[in-house]
């Protein structure tokens, strides 16, 4: 992807309403909280699996019908990607050209919504390349996810990614 | 919080000067947890990353309600130089938000290594350290680093921060 010379607009994910905070916490059965280690760990899983280049694992993160979409500073966009399949082959498909080795440093989990069976959470991405040039960071942004629980395992439903630059 | 000067020092900023300075004390045992206390902690790293969401978005309301409303905002940087203590939520947030008009870039408050102490039913200290990351025109580039010290209380059943010391390797 080519460098995006836009100029970044702070807290553009909130000008934009994709993102939105709920003003407060919300409470939650204890249940439900307890649910929210295995959230986070579905968005870790995420990055693990994409980093490490395992198929099986990246395909697990995701339900049969899932989509994939990001946006760089609101001002283009990656996708929609429909689908299981077609979000994987959209994946995969950066690992022969990517001679790096990224992480996806995952973190801030906040959840906003949830119910028994849905969830809907938000996090933090800082993007590290490692290679022999030495460590760079690549970019900051934030993921919006809806996430379903099918066969009681958390799946990622519907992913929006929010590039603070291109990568 | 007894805090000495490290102003001495041949070159800041002083490794470890958090607890040198008397600025942070990490337990050096971790205690055994019952279930309610543990889920606690869930709700009380939400609160830690809330308030970074609620920077880094400018969500004035968001951001409001991360405090309680007497809380108090200080900081020092390097153990050498005092931020001065901001009291009352109203203070906090309103100095808080007079960055935004002068930060043209994307921030993010990228907030790791939660560890609790003190913690009851009803009160928690945190400490936490953040890595501040800066995009704007096609570069990436890290601020600072810092970290957080702070007491949060449980409010009808909402964890807030009543106090918040920030402790910055570098100037900001």
């Amino acid at each position: 992807m080519n460098e995006d010379q836009v100029s970044v607009r702070p807290s553009w994910g909130h000008i934009d309403q994709v993102i939105n905070l709920n003003d407060d916490q919300s409470l939650v059965s204890k249940e439900m909280l307890a649910e929210r280690v295995l959230i986070a760990e579905r968005m870790y899983r995420y990055g693990w699996a994409f980093d490490e280049r395992q198929i099986d694992a990246l395909n697990e993160c995701f339900t049969e019908s899932a989509t994939w979409q990001a946006s760089i500073m609101g001002t283009s966009s990656i996708g929609p990607f429909n689908g299981r399949n077609e979000i994987m082959n959209f994946m995969k498909g950066f690992w022969p050209i990517q001679s790096d080795q990224r992480r996806h440093n995952i973190t801030n989990v906040i959840v906003e919504s949830q119910s028994e069976k849905t969830v809907s959470v938000m996090a933090y991405l800082v993007l590290i390349s490692a290679s022999e040039q030495g460590l760079k960071p690549v970019t900051t942004g934030f993921y919006k996810v809806e996430m379903i629980k099918l066969d009681g395992t958390w799946k990622i439903q519907n992913l929006l990614v929010g590039f603070d630059l291109a990568y | 919080m007894p805090q000495k000067t490290l102003a001495h020092m041949p070159s800041l900023p002083s490794p470890a000067w958090g607890s040198t300075g008397g600025f942070l004390q990490i337990d050096k045992s971790m205690k055994d947890l019952d279930s309610d206390l543990a889920l606690d902690r869930i709700m009380i790293s939400d609160r830690i990353y809330r308030y970074a969401w609620a920077f880094d978005e400018r969500q004035i309301d968001a951001l409001n309600n991360c405090f309680t409303e007497d809380a108090v905002w200080e900081g020092n940087t390097q153990g050498v130089t005092p931020v001065p203590p901001f009291r009352g939520r109203a203070t906090i947030t309103e100095w808080l938000s007079g960055f935004w008009a002068n930060q043209s870039d994307q921030r993010r408050h990228v907030m790791v290594n939660i560890v609790i102490d003190n913690q009851s039913a009803e009160k928690a200290d945190a400490s936490v350290l953040l890595m501040l990351t800066a995009a704007e025109q096609s570069k990436l580039e890290i601020v600072l680093t810092s970290f957080y010290k702070l007491r949060l209380e449980k409010e009808s059943g909402v964890w807030r921060i009543a106090h918040l010391f920030e402790g910055f390797d570098v100037d900001f």
